[in-house]
């Protein structure tokens, strides 16, 4: 990291004295001064808060003319968060996340409480699930509408959504979000057929309870807020299952194994154990990414290492079962192990959309290029007339998307500017895939 | 697009956040007997078509997602036919910059369209307005002020309609001269109101 010129520490001190301190983890002035503006709001609030809990604690101190009055005051004499204020920037100084001194993160129309323990929603993440959302929408409500129905016959199955390692829940809940009040496109047609009939059951899976726990906590207080609607607590559900296999020799708290959970629950439900929209952020830092200077230094001391790296044990160690893994468990890169597992996963569910996060380009090839193993059978090319049942894309961070084929997947990171990074690999199969290579 | 938080009042929330200085006042009772010439409702807020805009999530280069927590939440907007570009970093999350983002460029655009029609110049406008009478009526307080401290205007004068018009008279004399041709009209409208009284 480059050293900051002393002229920039200069500048920001003039403006401020707690500036300087925020420039260590911000690295620049602007950033800075925003952080600056909302630690400054929540050390207000803060100090409001206490106040007024403070005054409604011992009723023998409101006697005194001067509490009676405070509270009408505006708000920036209120005291006390000056020193709340400098506590926040020291914290911050020494890299704690912003998220985690402020307590939340914006996520869509959302707000997702964040505690040390579960790892931040990240802004890329926000953006493709937005994404997701939009997409199954249009494919749901617009196009899909005959299909479904052709699909699923007489019975009516709710839309499923599963997300992996699900940490804070934010990609289901903001899915979710965006599947039930579809307010984002003022789109009458959507609003009226797809608002309230549209059955949904989203389930979020997690191994840690830590976050399971903030998982579920972040649904009632969305709920609370108005953000979610009140049939959001029936139609959601946060489990605590283990992604990787049982046998798993690492030492991981014991979770009992995703397969059979998922199963369980959808057999109690209606129509076939399928998954419609699989999601998944598992971690994907390589060990050597983690500790070469490739992660910044707030991520590696705050945030959870196990939602982070994989563990270290070589994913060629895990045990065949009867999904298939053995025959796909010879990658070597140590970043890969969790996609090893959850693209038989998805297959074996039925997945039309299965989105999976990724670090960079290189992985995205990578994790494509095993997409197409699992999904495509032998000899078969995952083209646009050879096989129309599957298409896969990486999504890149500005927005971008690039159909993935065998052939041109190796030229994918010379061809794309170094700048923007791939950010997930998509999967569509079966007639939402022929619905998205209508779309494109 | 823009219709939707309109209908629940949301802009209005986030004009606010942003611009301090710009927020449409609250309905506010001013001790003045002229009548206000605020009280005509703005023009609606303007949108744009999709498809003039262009936006672009700002964010640092280098590697994203796990790796890094960044808490930039800036976004850009780009004008099309017109090329203007408007930056939002207003609060933390993305979808409400967005919608900031949105409605400037909007007002922006309308205001080189429209020019004084505008929303944008109305709200200037009418600020300008409410700057001058809160200015004048401050005059008017500490000119009366000084004129009992120097004992000029006694008690029992005060009833007298005849020395009240002449105070009034001088003061508008007085602002007419330092504020030139601008505030000429207005001054002599209060002149007029004062006289009634």
């Amino acid at each position: 990291m480059p050293r900051l010129p002393p002229f920039l520490l200069r500048l920001a001190n003039r403006e401020f004295h707690l500036l300087p301190a925020l420039l260590r983890e911000c690295r620049d002035l602007p950033s800075s001064r925003n952080e600056l503006r909302w630690l400054t709001e929540h050390a207000i609030e803060q100090a409001e808060k206490l106040r007024t809990t403070d005054l409604a604690s011992s009723p023998s101190r409101t006697g005194d003319c001067k509490n009676v009055l405070t509270p009408s005051l505006p708000s920036k004499t209120i005291p006390g968060w000056r020193n709340l204020l400098r506590d926040y920037v020291k914290r911050r100084e020494k890299g704690e996340p912003l998220q985690y001194i402020l307590g939340t993160q914006p996520f869509g129309e959302l707000e997702i409480l964040c505690r040390p323990g579960v790892l931040i929603p990240r802004c890329e993440t926000e953006v493709y699930t937005s994404k997701i959302g939009l997409l199954a929408r249009t494919l749901l409500v617009e196009q899909g509408g005959k299909n479904r129905e052709q699909e699923l016959g007489s019975y009516e199955r709710p839309l499923r959504v599963l997300d992996l390692c699900t940490g804070t829940g934010c990609i289901p809940l903001g899915l979710y979000g965006m599947l039930r009040n579809p307010k984002v496109k003022s789109d009458e047609k959507v609003e009226a057929k797809g608002g309230g009939k549209l059955k949904l059951e989203v389930l979020g899976v997690d191994i840690s309870t830590t976050a399971l726990n903030l998982a579920k906590e972040n649904l009632r207080h969305n709920i609370s807020l108005g953000y979610l609607p009140e049939q959001a607590a029936d139609e959601m559900v946060f489990l605590h299952a283990d992604v990787l296999l049982p046998s798993h020799p690492a030492p991981r708290p014991a979770a009992p194994y995703l397969i059979d959970v998922i199963e369980a629950v959808l057999a109690k439900g209606i129509g076939k154990p399928e998954i419609d929209v699989l999601t998944a952020n598992p971690p994907y830092i390589s060990p050597i990414h983690f500790s070469s200077g490739r992660t910044t230094r707030s991520v590696r001391r705050y945030e959870p290492r196990l939602a982070l790296v994989p563990s270290s044990c070589p994913p060629q160690s895990s045990t065949s079962t009867g999904l298939g893994w053995s025959t796909l468990t010879s990658s070597p890169s140590p970043g890969d192990e969790f996609y090893h597992h959850i693209l038989p996963l998805a297959k074996h569910l039925n997945a039309r959309l299965t989105v999976l996060e990724v670090a960079d380009t290189e992985q995205a090839e990578r994790v494509a290029e095993l997409a197409g193993r699992v999904f495509v059978k032998e000899g078969k090319v995952v083209g646009e007339s050879t096989h129309p049942e599957v298409l896969i894309e990486i999504w890149f961070d500005d927005g971008g998307t690039k159909v993935w084929l065998p052939s041109d997947g190796v030229g994918l990171g010379s061809l794309e500017s170094n700048e923007v990074s791939a950010r997930a690999v998509v999967v569509w199969t079966q007639w939402w895939a022929t619905s998205r290579r209508q779309q494109l | 697009m823009i219709t939707s938080y309109l209908r629940t009042g949301f802009t209005g929330l986030l004009r606010r956040e942003h611009h301090p200085g710009c927020l449409d006042r609250p309905p506010h009772r001013w001790f003045t007997s002229t009548t206000r010439q605020a009280n005509k409702p703005l023009p609606p807020r303007p949108t744009l078509p999709d498809g003039d805009l262009h936006h672009v999530y700002l964010k640092g280069s280098g590697p994203g997602g796990q790796k890094i927590n960044k808490t930039n939440s800036a976004v850009q907007m780009t004008h099309i036919p017109t090329g203007i570009v408007i930056k939002s970093q207003a609060t933390r999350s993305r979808s409400q910059n967005y919608k900031i983002a949105r409605q400037i460029l909007a007002e922006k655009i309308e205001h080189l369209e429209k020019g004084g029609e505008s929303r944008l110049s109305k709200k200037v406008e009418r600020k300008g307005t409410q700057k001058r009478s809160r200015e004048k009526k401050a005059r008017r307080k500490y000119r009366a002020l000084e004129a009992s401290k120097n004992g000029q205007v006694q008690d029992d004068d005060r009833q007298e309609p005849g020395s009240n018009v002449e105070a009034v008279r001088e003061e508008s004399n007085d602002t007419v001269g330092c504020h030139g041709e601008n505030c000429s009209q207005e001054e002599r409208k209060t002149r007029e109101d004062n006289v009634g009284i």
